[in-house]
């Protein structure tokens, strides 16, 4: 099979679907490869190298009308969409929600088109994942961006004419960008808060060493009808609030906020953006699709009134052209190894997630919108789903329902059941529980009422004891921590040899006997246990130091 | 000694067993907590030599000096490697005790000055004898398989680690469970009205057969899951003392064997849940081995396929280059390095590492090693920290920021497919995802497959090397290596 490499003729488009290293890769795997000459120029790859690599340099007409299968980055123009030879597979960025058009030119001429935005976020599939490699290299990007229109230190300074405080970065949505973005903001020194509606995040967020931002939002105390909705308004109510009152303190404030298939979320307000600095910088990773901040101007960097600057860049990871297209060259080696049949032979498998997920047209069909992965794959739903980053601040779920946020809707689904299944567990053991109890309180009452003997008696008294003892223990081993379980257990042990005390009172009466010396063994094997496990936890515990 | 007084005393010592427990809950208090133990068994022999029954004093000093001797030479001498060997020992002499003490019993009932016979009193007396019998056999059995060598008159015999699955087991068990109940029944019934007395013959028979039935239990039970099982004997010494204590009317017993009883049936809980499987197996035993699904058929185009995976080896040289250049390092010990007795010298790489800024930590699994939290006690030894030892749930999210991970001696405890395939036998076990991380590199003497029997998809990942031989040696070279650099 023929891979082509077109130059990207998208406009700032600096990356390129192979690389060198890439097409090496391809190579070995029985592909041939053929790239536009000057496609790598300008991600800092010559043509010379990727002749080292084996590719064949050729112009851009041969490349679209000779290749079976066609890597891309960008959405191609439609006239490039028709140059493609029927039949080929096509697979590259390619927003199939906003392109009908271009979708429309591949279904028509029986191209397979393969959109990497639309590979699902399975675990299995993380190293064919674009919009993750690509949306980690938008927030490094971002705070490089940043900090360079950022007229002062990241890092806090001392110096012998002063002391310079540390920026404060605020992030909004701590998905795979915004997390990317607190790492290299915190690798420059910065003081980092990050803001996310899914508690999930709040984890990675501070692993991360940022602050997770919460709103408060107080509580009604009422919940009739439209509890939920009404909850996100007050919700989103108090998280304009939130940024209103940290806008006057952050220095640089990145948004990542985004909605499959939706105009991204108005966050980053105007009455925010008022309270701000001059000279302090807001980076709107969603201005492609219209942007967080209602000062953002696609494309560009703004200046606002009192002096704030809002770059809204659309094209953070072609500023790292080299890095980006290695990253997302190896997406494209990863996805063919996976549907590879043969030698430098794929097969589009239907039945695999992957591919169904992310094919778009396919025998002249269009294959767009895929059914939601639970229907695809129900056993990757619960366990596999990672929290869908990109949606981070999404506040309803969209109509259309793409197949991230369907799948997040089936996954909360499956919790609230897994949660009731283990309250109907719970209700069953109260039910024993009372009804051990009253089991309990009535054979008291009968040995009380004396129509028991002595001994009857004191057997349920010391059933009373053993159950209370078997409660304490219980309450008091579950707070021990997993490292001192052996140590727990040598204890117990020696503990356990209590059982001597049951040998010694055999020993009575004024001569050895056949119980005395039953009762005399017991004592010393049951020795043995104490002092030997006793002192091996101490010798253990000696051990354990920090 | 007045009653009160002794019943204080008894008092006293519970607490005093419960305040060591609650010490344990953290490593700060633990060693407080053990104290708090020996105060508390020092109390309840004393007050117990006070008890005006109690006349055989010569006796008594005897066996527990002689005791005491025996114990703290075993402490003192076991390598922290054999720590599960002497746990399993120690289990079975609680056992053997609660036996004898069971036929101490037998022998004064209905005798003068001994305790009176009720039907009651001997059923007691049966079911003390039984769960003793039981833990005494059962925890000699796991101790020999723990060990799995022993030397005789120059003689070396092993101990198969796999589990002995006859074919009616359950029935086997369940037969030998029956007969016991009715031998307790008859004893109790010949020790019921006036004149009754104890019976020596039912009482052995009863050892016996539930002896029997307490080594069959544990050797149907598989290597690797002998931490549920060494807990699960530790929990069954304890009811053995609680048992004792409603034969002799002893509250402390009761108190004390039914927190030991719990403790170690939580330890078990633990355990079983880590590994998800249900405890009633484990009590039952022959889980492991024993799976219900068949085992997958493949077709010719998936065994091709299983047959064409690769592995990526690496040697010392280029792993200590890479870890070298690495930020941070997470290392999964297993049996294997216990086996290895590598901990120092893995330590030693640790210590190198950190020198150079790398970030290095330990993750433990739940069931690694063959005893609750054996592995932290190995990595103690060795004088690693314990804050950069931390738990499955602790580190299990930062794999994906992890460079390298190497895995040292383990193998099902980071194999993905308990979270791939449902069925297979350790399906829905939670595993360390080392596999998310950047590097794996696992250190593993053989291609054999685990414990459980399976193979392993992580060793044929790209981004896993393989570092084959024996786990001690190969840390040596990396250390020496690291160390040149």
């Amino acid at each position: 099979m023929k891979i082509g490499i077109p130059l990207e003729t998208a406009e700032g488009e600096r990356r390129v679907a192979a690389t060198p290293d890439t097409v090496e890769k391809l190579k070995k795997m029985g592909f041939e490869v053929i790239v536009s000459a000057g496609a790598g120029a300008r991600a800092s790859y010559s043509d010379l190298r990727y002749e080292d690599a084996g590719a064949q340099i050729a112009d851009h007409a041969t490349v679209w009308s000779s290749a079976d299968l066609l890597l891309k980055v960008a959405p191609p123009s439609l006239e490039e969409a028709r140059a493609l030879k029927e039949g080929a597979v096509f697979m590259g960025l390619l927003w199939p929600a906003e392109n009908e058009e271009l979708i429309e030119v591949f279904r028509q001429r029986g191209v397979s088109a393969i959109a990497m935005d639309c590979v699902p976020r399975i675990s299995r599939a993380q190293k064919l994942d674009a919009r993750s490699s690509m949306s980690n290299i938008d927030g490094y990007r971002a705070v490089i961006e940043a900090a360079y229109h950022f007229g002062s230190f990241f890092s806090g300074q001392f110096t012998a004419a002063g002391k310079v405080n540390p920026a404060k970065v605020l992030v909004v949505g701590a998905g795979v960008a915004g997390l990317a973005a607190i790492g290299a903001a915190r690798g420059l020194g910065a003081q980092v808060m990050a803001f996310d509606v899914r508690a999930a995040a709040r984890e990675q967020v501070e692993s991360m060493g940022a602050e997770f931002l919460e709103v408060k939002v107080e509580e009604s105390g009422e919940g009739e009808g439209g509890y939920a909705k009404e909850m996100s308004e007050r919700f989103t109510e108090a998280q304009m609030e939130l940024f209103k009152s940290l806008a006057s303190s952050v220095d640089v404030v990145i948004t990542t906020a985004l909605i499959p298939g939706r105009e991204a979320p108005k966050l980053w307000r105007m009455e925010a953006v008022e309270e701000m600095k001059a000279g302090s910088v807001i980076i709107d990773l969603a201005a492609e699709r219209g942007g967080n901040c209602d000062a953002t101007v696609k494309g560009e960097l703004a200046t606002t009134e009192n002096g704030v600057k809002v770059i809204g860049y659309t094209d953070m990871s072609s500023r790292m052209a080299p890095t980006a297209s290695q990253l997302y060259g190896m997406n494209f080696v990863h996805y063919l190894k996976d549907i590879k049949s043969g030698e430098g032979e794929i097969d589009l498998d239907l039945k695999d997630v992957v591919v169904r997920s992310s094919i778009v047209t396919h025998n002249q069909e269009l294959m767009f919108p895929p059914p939601p992965l639970s229907e695809l794959d129900p056993s990757s739903v619960s366990k596999e789903m990672k929290p869908a980053a990109d949606t981070a601040v999404a506040k309803e779920t969209p109509a259309a329902a793409q197949p991230a946020t369907a799948v997040v809707a089936e996954a909360s689904q499956a919790e609230t059941s897994s949660s009731r299944e283990s309250s109907n567990e719970m209700n069953l053991k109260q039910i024993i529980i009372i009804a051990a109890t009253v089991l309990w309180v009535f054979l008291l009452m009968r040995a009380d009422a004396g129509e028991a003997s002595a001994s009857t008696k004191a057997f349920l008294n010391h059933l009373t004891v053993f159950a209370l003892s078997c409660f304490i223990g219980w309450q008091v081993v579950w707070n021990v921590s997993h490292a001192l379980h052996t140590p727990l257990m040598s204890v117990t042990n020696a503990i356990s040899g209590i059982i001597l005390v049951g040998g010694m009172l055999q020993a009575t009466g004024a001569e050895l006997n056949t119980a005395s010396i039953f009762g005399g063994l017991a004592v010393l094997l049951a020795m043995i246990n104490v002092v030997g496990g006793f002192a091996v936890t101490q010798r253990m515990l000696a051990m354990f130091r920090k | 000694m007045e009653q009160t007084l002794l019943q204080f005393a008894y008092l006293v010592a519970s607490v005093f067993f419960i305040l060591s427990l609650k010490g344990l809950s953290s490593q700060e208090t633990a060693r407080q907590g053990n104290l708090y133990g020996v105060f508390g068994m020092a109390v309840a022999i004393v007050a117990t030599l006070f008890n005006s029954d109690v006349t055989q004093y010569d006796t008594l000093f005897v066996t527990i000096a002689v005791g005491s001797l025996i114990g703290y030479i075993l402490a003192k001498r076991v390598e922290m490697t054999a720590m599960p060997e002497l746990v399993a020992l120690l289990h079975s002499f609680v056992g053997a005790a609660a036996v004898l003490v069971g036929f101490a019993s037998d022998r004064s009932m209905g005798i003068d000055g001994g305790h009176a016979a009720s039907a009651l009193y001997a059923s007691e007396v049966g079911v003390d004898v039984f769960i003793g019998a039981l833990t005494f056999t059962g925890s000699v059995a796991a101790f020999a398989k723990l060990k799995a060598k022993f030397t005789f008159f120059k003689k070396t015999y092993w101990v198969p680690s796999k589990p002995l699955l006859l074919k009616d087991r359950h029935k086997i068990n369940l037969g030998l469970v029956s007969i016991s109940l009715l031998i307790i029944i008859f004893y109790a019934m010949g020790a019921s009205g006036e004149g009754g007395v104890g019976n020596l013959f039912l009482m052995t028979a009863l050892t016996v057969i539930s002896g029997v039935l307490g080594a069959h239990l544990v050797l149907a039970i598989g290597g690797a899951d002998m931490p549920v099982v060494v807990s699960m004997l530790n929990s069954y010494s304890g009811w053995t003392a609680s048992a004792a204590g409603f034969m002799l009317n002893n509250d402390l017993l009761i108190i004390t064997g039914a927190l030991v009883g719990s403790s170690g049936a939580i330890l078990s809980y633990i355990m079983c849940k880590s590994m998800n499987r249900s405890i009633l197996s484990v009590i039952f035993g022959g889980f492991g081995g024993d799976s219900d699904v068949p085992a997958k058929v493949l077709t010719p185009e998936e065994e091709a396929e299983l047959a064409a995976r690769t592995v990526n080896e690496t040697d010392a040289a280029a792993l200590s280059e890479t870890l070298c250049a690495a930020k941070s390092v997470v290392i999964v010990p297993g049996y294997g390095l216990a086996q290895a007795r590598a901990q120092h010298s893995v330590y030693q790489l640790v210590k190198n590492l950190k020198s150079r800024g790398v970030n290095v930590r330990f993750a433990i699994h739940p069931v690694a090693g063959r005893l609750p939290g054996h592995m932290n006690i190995l990595l103690a030894e060795a004088a690693v920290p314990y804050d950069i030892v931390l738990e499955l749930g602790e580190i299990n999210d930062d794999f994906p920021e992890t460079d390298v991970v190497l895995v040292i001696g383990a193998n099902d405890i980071v194999n993905p497919l308990a979270q791939e395939d449902p069925t297979c036998s350790i399906g829905g076990m939670e595993v360390l995802e080392v596999w998310k991380s950047k590097l794996t590199v696992v250190f593993k003497r053989s291609r054999n497959v685990g414990y459980a029997g399976i193979d392993n998809p992580l060793f044929y990942k790209d981004n896993t090397q393989m570092l084959f031989g024996d786990a001690g040696k190969t840390v040596d070279e990396v250390v020496a290596q690291v160390g040149s650099r």
